[in-house]
């Protein structure tokens, strides 16, 4: 059940986001080796996704509620707003600090799509730009 | 209303036994001599993701429906993919398949949906994204190619 279906005004865009993902699910092998988050790994059943709100909860506990083999993203309350969602807050079993990001308004299947892969592709953007490997990069597991 | 996409069966899609030639039987599995290597392991890892259970990414996610595992085996033994490096294959919490390719700016993902609809999402790697639906093996031919830049 959601607590309350609006935007959380206390969630700053600059606010990060934590979410786990299942590196060898998740993210690909290119050519040239480098590993690369899909638009996958931020979809859900529904239209709706979740993370975690990074100044409220540790990497080890939300870790804690997935599988040994899933690992953390990051990404900004900011980034997902200017997309066209809201973040709601939607405490779980897991932890207060969960909220998911509702669609403002009707988006099409094929817009939660393309949303997904601007956000993978953000976090991606970010990792280049850092010039350091990416969390999931030790992952054992090919693709 | 998106309608599932009018693939071949997956039996077509093989070299057909034939009886008079027992010794050939060996071979009914194999698409073509000519098959990329990275096939075999993309149906086996076809078979992996079959066998995900529920809340398989800790978000309820549900298990790959039967129709995507169809759908994705049919592209993959239908679709010319010479040339082409392996793709990533990935489940979709929904039920469904995706397949991806990145081959320098060009990406690709093309989604087999639980209920057989297939739809592809081509994305200039820092810029635009278009989506569509896949109606045809030549639809999902036409993504793959522009994956290549042909």
């Amino acid at each position: 059940m959601h607590q309350t279906p609006h935007d959380a005004e206390d969630i700053h865009d600059s606010d990060v986001l934590l979410r786990r993902i299942t590196p060898s699910l998740h993210t690909a092998t290119l050519q040239d080796g480098t590993r690369v988050l899909t638009g996958f790994a931020f979809r859900e059943k529904g239209k709706e996704f979740s993370a975690y709100v990074a100044k409220e909860v540790t990497h080890e506990k939300v870790l804690s509620c997935g599988l040994p083999t899933q690992e953390i993203i990051e990404f900004t309350a900011g980034e997902v707003r200017a997309l066209g969602y809201d973040i709601v807050r939607d405490p779980d079993e897991c932890d207060d600090s969960h909220v998911f990001a509702r669609p403002r308004g009707h988006k099409s299947k094929g817009q939660i799509q393309k949303d997904c892969k601007a956000l993978a592709e953000l976090v991606n953007a970010r990792t280049a730009a850092r010039g350091t490997k990416p969390s999931f990069s030790n992952e054992g597991t090919q693709s | 209303m998106a309608q599932a996409i009018q693939l071949p069966s997956l039996g077509m899609a093989r070299p057909t036994h034939r009886e008079e030639e027992p010794n050939r039987r060996q071979w009914s599995p194999v698409k073509s001599m000519e098959s990329p290597v990275w096939l075999r392991e993309a149906y086996d890892r076809i078979s992996a993701l079959a066998a995900l259970k529920n809340n398989w990414d800790t978000y309820g996610g549900l298990p790959v429906a039967s129709r995507a595992i169809l759908g994705a085996r049919v592209l993959l033994s239908n679709l010319d993919l010479e040339g082409f490096p392996k793709p990533h294959l990935a489940p979709i919490p929904d039920g469904g398949i995706g397949l991806h390719w990145r081959i320098l700016g060009r990406d690709l993902e093309i989604e087999v949906e639980a209920s057989g609809v297939v739809r592809y999402l081509k994305t200039h790697v820092g810029g635009e994204s278009t989506d569509g639906e896949v109606r045809s093996l030549q639809d999902a031919q036409e993504a793959l190619n522009w994956v290549l830049g042909t």
